[in-house]
Formats: C-alpha cells, structure tokens, sequence
C-alpha cells in the first residue's frame, strides 16, 4: 500500500533526488529523513519508479521520416485570404457590440428618446387620436383682411378632422368676439363671419398644427422606434462577422484535412 | 555540416539540409509521440506531422535548443490527436469482456520494438510501467516522458511545455506520485520487477 504524503513533501523528495533543492532546503530534508520513517520510504518508492520509467527501453524510429516535395507540397496552407477573413470577422464583431451598445444607449436615454418623439410629431400625422379641444386650440386669427386662403367650413369640422400642417390657420379664437356663452363650432363660425371685418385686430397667436399636439399621445414609453440607422448597422456588421468567420473557419478545415492526406 | 548550419539552410526552404535534422532527432521525436500516445501507428502519424509541420514553420526557430523546438511541435501534435480522439471516439477493436470494458492486450505484444532477448518479466514490467503511464492525465505524461524517458533537464523540459520551472517540478512530482501509487499495484505481481541496479 502506497503511504500518503503532502503534496509539498512529495515535490520536496523529487526535487531532492533530482539535485534541484537548494542548500538549505536539502539540509532541512536530510534531517527530516533521519527521523520520520514514512518520509524514508516514500523516497525509496519514489527512486524505484523513476528508475523503472528510466528504464523503459529507447525505442528506434520504425522508418525513416524523411521529407520528399511531394509530401511538403501537399500540405496546403490555408490561402492568404484566410488571415484577412478572420481580421475582418473580428472587427466587425467588435463594432457589431459597439452598435448594438449605442443602440441600447439610444433607446433608454430619456432626452435623446423624446427628441425621437418631437421628430415623430413633426411628420404628417394620419389620424387625430383624441378630439381636438376648442379650449385648448390655438388658431391665427383672421385679421380683417388677412386671406387665410381656408375655407371657413373647415372651422366647423376642425374638431374632427385631422389637422394637417398645411391647413395650420384658421379658426377664429374662442370668446372673441365675445359670446357669453360657450358656442357651438357652427355658432363660433358665425360669429367670426360677421365680426371679421370689425373685429379688433385680434393677437395674432402663432399656429402651430403640430401642437394640436394635442392630438399627439406625450410620450410616456421608451418604446423602440423601428429601424434606426444604427440598428441597420448592426444587423449588417453582424451578417458580416458571421460569414466571414464561417468562411474562415472553412478554409482552415479544408486546409488541415488535406494536409493529413499522403 | 553543423547543426545550425543545417538549420540555416532549411530556413532557406533546403529541404536536404531539413531531412539531415529529420534523421538526427527522429528516434527523440519517434519516443515521445509513442510515449504519449501509446500507439504505433498514432505515434507514426504524429512523427510525420510533426516533421512537416517543423519544416513549413522552420522560420519561426528563433535559436536555443532545436532539440526543444521539436519535441515541443510532437507535443502539440500529440495534444492534438488526443483532441481528436476524444471528439471522434473510435470504435475499439479489442474483445469486451461481459461488463463492456475493453480487453485490452498488453502492448508488449504488439510493440514492434520489443526486443527479443527481453526476459518475460522484463517485458511484462514495461507493460506495466507504460499501462501507469497511460493513465496519468496528459500534462503529467508529457513531462515524465520528457524528463525521466527523454533525460532532459528541467529547464529544457520548461521551455517544451512553454511552463515555468516551478511548474515542471510540480507536475514533476505528481506524476511520480502517482506512477508510485499504480506501480505499488504491479509490485504485488512482480515481485522482482524493480531493480535499484540500473539507476543513472
């Protein structure tokens, strides 16, 4: 039965008989040697299975391993564009990470998110979500004189009919000119019919059709905003690392395997 | 012609000059592939690609022990198959018993290089010593058969395995333990197998 020993006093008995111990070390041992018989013998058995592994015969080359240019031409190394496939996969993995970042980065950042969402009103908006608010509506005036070039009709329907930018101007401001009571849209008409011509010059209040904003839902989400240029990107260099490292990754195999061929 | 010359002449691209350096280390290269990989036709295999592979990447030697250089590519090469093997497991051509373990031959019989004036127990003791080899786990395999079958020293054992000193001791010794511990086994059988006679 083999007996056990540390790790530490094992590797200290190899070096010791290899003559890799320093002076002191070697000193240390010897006393140890002298007094713990376990110690003693593992060394014994230890210098006995080197000697058997030393032991084991040298044996000769069955043939002659000689090259011939036949052999060495048929290694094939893999073609030069193989180097520049895996550089390229590589890079476009790592800026495949770096677009995918910025593109998380994007998503989340609040102040980068609602100016998403300001470029999102801007555009043409199809349909009113929410039934414009006469209160909260506002309108240039139509200043005596001043040609809206609209068709008044539209101020009765301007409620319910998307707004578009191009039809920014016109409806007359509520409470002017000075209905007591709350008008109905046709009433509201009316009135700014007849009182258009002697109406005092009312404020000119800045349309701005896209603040019927209103009838645009604030932003409350983080939600994604489809294919930005930076999501394209990274599903191209992805694409692009895939293919060439599986491309790389063929070419390397086709060159091992037919370097195994004699 | 000296040894670096050869080896000059090689870089080169003189495959005459390579094939002189082939024939003086193919016996060390030969041993380690088949120490390691306990296998004729492994160790074949390996010691060829070995070779090719010495002479496609000779311009990499960057001087020091060639001998180093060498055993370090059948190292590699050894590693590799071994890989392979474990990916690909081949089916085994040896009998199974009834409990599905392989019945493995003593590879003295098949070992083409055994001499035939060994005595029996001489040769069943080299059975044993390589079958405690081959159950070392490979790092442990590779620096006994460098140091202890090779005779190399361990800091030209180091630079093979592109370890530090301290580790060729560790694994050094570990690997002893071991080969220890499974020889201890064979010791009950053979009884005479060790002898202190022929320790360098």
């Amino acid at each position: 039965m083999a007996m056990r020993i540390s790790e530490r006093d094992l590797e200290a008995l190899s070096n010791y008989l290899d003559g890799q111990l320093t002076t002191g070390e070697r000193a240390r041992l010897e006393t140890r040697l002298q007094t713990e018989l376990e110690l003693r013998t593992v060394l014994e058995q230890i210098r006995q299975t080197r000697a058997a592994v030393r032991n084991l015969p040298f044996l000769r080359a069955p043939r002659n391993y000689t090259l011939t240019p036949k052999i060495v031409g048929e290694r094939k190394q893999p073609p030069h564009i193989y180097p520049v496939l895996r550089l390229v996969s590589a890079l476009a993995s790592f800026l495949f990470i770096l677009a995918l970042i910025g593109d998380l980065i994007t998503v989340r950042t609040p102040g980068i998110a609602s100016l998403q969402a300001v470029q999102l009103a801007e555009t043409p908006v199809a349909a009113v979500e929410e039934p414009v608010s006469t209160e909260a509506t506002l309108f240039e005036s139509a200043a005596p004189g001043v040609e809206t070039g609209e068709p008044v009709e539209k101020l009765a329907t301007a409620a319910e009919e998307p707004v578009s930018t191009a039809e920014a101007t016109v409806v007359a401001e509520l409470g002017a000119p000075a209905p007591a009571a709350p008008q109905e849209p046709e009433a509201a008409v009316e009135s700014l019919e007849a009182g258009a011509a002697d109406q005092a010059p009312a404020p000119r209040l800045q349309a701005k059709a896209e603040v019927s904003v209103t009838s645009v839902k604030p932003i409350t989400t983080l939600e994604p905003t489809g294919w930005t240029p930076l999501r394209i990107l990274a599903v191209f260099l992805a694409i692009l690392a895939l293919s060439t490292g599986l491309a790389a990754l063929y070419l390397r195999r086709r060159s091992i395997k037919s370097s195994l061929i004699r | 012609m000296d040894e670096n010359a050869l080896i000059h002449s090689a870089r080169g691209g003189d495959l005459d000059a390579f094939n002189r350096l082939v024939l003086a280390y193919q016996d060390i290269i030969y041993n380690q592939a088949y120490r390691v990989l306990a296998d004729n036709q492994a160790a074949d295999d390996a010691t060829q690609e070995a070779f090719i592979s010495a002479f496609h990447n000779i311009r990499s030697f960057r001087g020091g022990s060639f001998r180093a250089w060498l055993l370090r590519i059948v190292t590699n090469t050894c590693y590799d198959e071994l890989r392979r093997r474990k990916r690909r497991p081949t089916t085994p051509l040896e009998p199974m018993d009834d409990t599905g373990e392989e019945i493995e031959s003593p590879h003295w019989i098949a070992d083409e290089a055994a001499l035939p004036e060994e005595g029996v127990e001489r040769t069943e003791l080299r059975w044993a010593i390589q079958h405690c080899l081959d159950k070392l786990p490979l790092e442990f395999k590779v620096i006994v058969t460098l140091i202890d079958i090779q005779g190399m020293d361990y800091t030209e054992a180091a630079v093979v395995i592109d370890k530090p000193l301290g580790t060729v001791k560790s694994r050094l010794a570990r690997a002893r333990g071991r080969l220890r511990e499974c020889l201890q086994g064979f010791r009950e059988l053979l009884p005479t197998a060790v002898r202190l006679d022929n320790e360098a």
